[in-house]
């Protein structure tokens, strides 16, 4: 029988009535702001809903664990003070529900413990860190530069891993001109035999007039930083598209875990959309920052710091305001408007 | 100091080369190979105009050219399809996708193919944005009779964009290809495979003619001085 329990037998705050299950909880107190988790036996199926999320938000619960046997943990937040009913259905039926009552300060014989300073310090309850859906802003960034141009700010210009040819190339820094059509002129930082020096070395090759690429000429080898910059990228490149794909895969995963699904998808969405551009803006303003300090290999380094930063930064911002926006629409009631006689 | 002979040359050796012009094993030394290079500086980067226009003419005049093409588009069928004053296929080949030659059949795919006999069009050759030039990742068939397109079949060799490009020319010749022209690294340098030594001969006579009439002179060098002279080659441009 689905019920309601609390974790780890706790009495503090979760009020046992025992008429589902001998542990089944009928009423829980949370203190204002504070977030306190609420476990479900046997609710694999069940929707989840506070029926007042003013409240308690219906904000997924931040649902850590979904067994296949059912158990579920749902942490709910006391975000004003008042009460709501958490229901559990399936299609529309009933199964069970739990009182939830937020107050600033509970004066009950068995408050709730206030740990509310140390919300920020730690989580609640320790296991959630092994259930936590792996997802985030660290592989959408780093999965983001993979495949992205990123603008050079006054320029034709674009800074990206990828030399767009039938095969792979031995360069792994390109400098692209945005429109440059059939002709596709190009900045790129090479590795292999150079036949100004006779000696394989990392150097500049380039594809177009010097004077679009910071007078930079074909052939010329790069120093110590330029072979950094050139490991660095072909690690970026590679390693960014294995999270690329680990940050997609781990993303669909949260979705089809996630207590409310539709709400996480709207995060998983916005918050890749937002990488995206995070990395295009921020990127393009690293790539202004760097050719000033030095074109060419400055101009990459900041492009891609600043596409990181971006992307993380986007990713987490995007899925958290996606997150708030879902709330409140689903909070929304729109009431119809009077309908008046035809005059 | 290397001589002023070789300001505006272009440079041939057919003798065995090292690895790292991305040839491959190649020439072979066996008289049927020849590895080309150029002492004109570029402005703009990559082939300079009279070179890249001294070779197409040479090989335009040596038969028809093939060469992958993005560009032109080729619609999806497997055999030529005339295209004004050109003809265009779309022919298969194995995949350059490590994940693709995983899958069953090798993982082939498809690329377009642009027959011509006109120098301006067989000139884009250097240009693809898509088969680089400059990646090594570009090629030209030369074929007789010149009245007409390759007789080319799927799959195409393989090897046309590995390192061991010049094998290609035996399982070619059924088709009509007397020669292939495949770039080297950072498409500085190119590689050409001959079917047989008249076949060079020809090209050789074609491509001084057309050298001289794009200014340029032809100098066959040894693989050593190849490298040194190229190394040199910003000193040598007037």
């Amino acid at each position: 029988m689905a019920h309601f329990f609390a974790p780890d037998h706790r009495t503090d705050g979760y009020e046992v009535d025992g008429k589902l299950a001998p542990d089944s909880v009928w009423r829980m107190r949370i203190l204002t702001g504070q977030r306190r988790v609420i476990g479900l036996w046997g609710g694999q199926d069940l929707q989840v809903q506070s029926n007042n999320p003013s409240v308690v938000p219906n904000d997924g619960f931040e649902e850590t664990a979904s067994r296949a046997d059912g158990l579920r943990m749902l942490s709910l937040l006391g975000k004003f003070p008042g009460t709501s009913m958490l229901e559990c259905r399936l299609g529309g039926n009933l199964w069970c529900s739990l009182q939830v009552s937020v107050a600033d300060v509970d004066l009950s014989p068995n408050p709730p413990l206030d740990d509310r300073q140390y919300a920020l310090l730690s989580p609640e309850w320790n296991v959630f860190g092994k259930f936590e859906p792996a997802s985030g802003s660290v592989p959408a960034a780093f999965g983001v530069l993979s495949v992205a141009r990123i603008p050079v700010p006054g320029t034709n210009l674009v800074v990206e891993l990828n030399s767009r040819g039938w095969k792979g190339s031995t360069s792994t820094v390109f400098i692209w001109e945005k429109d440059g059509g059939r002709y596709a002129r190009h900045l790129r930082l090479d590795y292999g035999y150079n036949e100004r020096t006779k000696t394989v070395d990392y150097h500049w090759n380039r594809k177009g007039p010097a004077k679009e690429f910071w007078g930079i000429q074909d052939h010329s080898p790069v120093g110590k930083g330029g072979e950094a910059l050139f490991k660095t990228a072909k690690y970026l490149k590679w390693g960014g598209r294995v999270l690329l794909v680990v940050g997609i895969t781990m993303d669909v995963i949260s979705i089809a875990t996630a207590s409310n699904p539709l709400r996480r998808a709207t995060q998983v969405v916005a918050g890749w959309a937002a990488a995206w551009a995070g990395c295009k803006v921020v990127g393009a303003f690293g790539a202004g920052i760097g050719t000033g300090i030095e074109p060419g290999g400055g101009t990459a380094v900041g492009g891609f710091v600043g596409c990181i930063i971006g992307g993380a930064i986007g990713y987490y911002a995007g899925s958290e305001v996606a997150g708030e926006v879902y709330d409140w629409a689903e909070g929304t009631i729109f009431a119809p408007l009077p309908e008046t006689a035809p005059q | 100091m290397v001589e002023r002979a070789y300001i505006n040359a272009i440079l041939l050796t057919d003798e065995p080369g090292e690895r790292h012009w991305q040839l491959g094993a190649f020439p072979a030394g066996d008289g049927l190979g020849m590895m080309v290079g150029w002492t004109v500086e570029s402005p703009e980067g990559g082939v300079p105009a009279s070179v890249a226009t001294a070779l197409v003419r040479a090989m335009a005049r040596c038969g028809r050219i093939a060469f992958p093409s993005s560009i032109r588009s080729s619609g999806d069928r497997d055999r030529w399809q005339k295209q004004g004053e050109d003809d265009v296929a779309r022919l298969a080949i194995a995949t350059q996708s490590p994940w693709g030659r995983l899958l069953p059949g090798g993982g082939l795919t498809t690329i377009s193919l642009l027959s011509t006999r006109r120098e301006e069009a067989a000139l884009d050759l250097f240009e693809d944005p898509y088969f680089q030039w400059w990646n090594a990742s570009q090629f030209a068939l030369v074929s007789q009779p010149p009245e007409m397109p390759p007789r080319l079949a799927s799959p195409l060799p393989a090897e046309l964009f590995e390192d061991n490009w010049s094998e290609a020319i035996a399982p070619l010749q059924a088709a009509g290809i007397e020669m292939i022209m495949r770039s080297g690294v950072d498409g500085d340098v190119c590689g050409v495979a001959f079917r047989s030594r008249p076949t060079r001969n020809d090209f050789e006579a074609m491509l001084n003619t057309a050298a001289a009439e794009c200014g340029l002179v032809v100098r066959t060098v040894s693989n050593a001085a190849f490298g040194q002279i190229l190394s040199e080659a910003s000193n040598l441009s007037s």
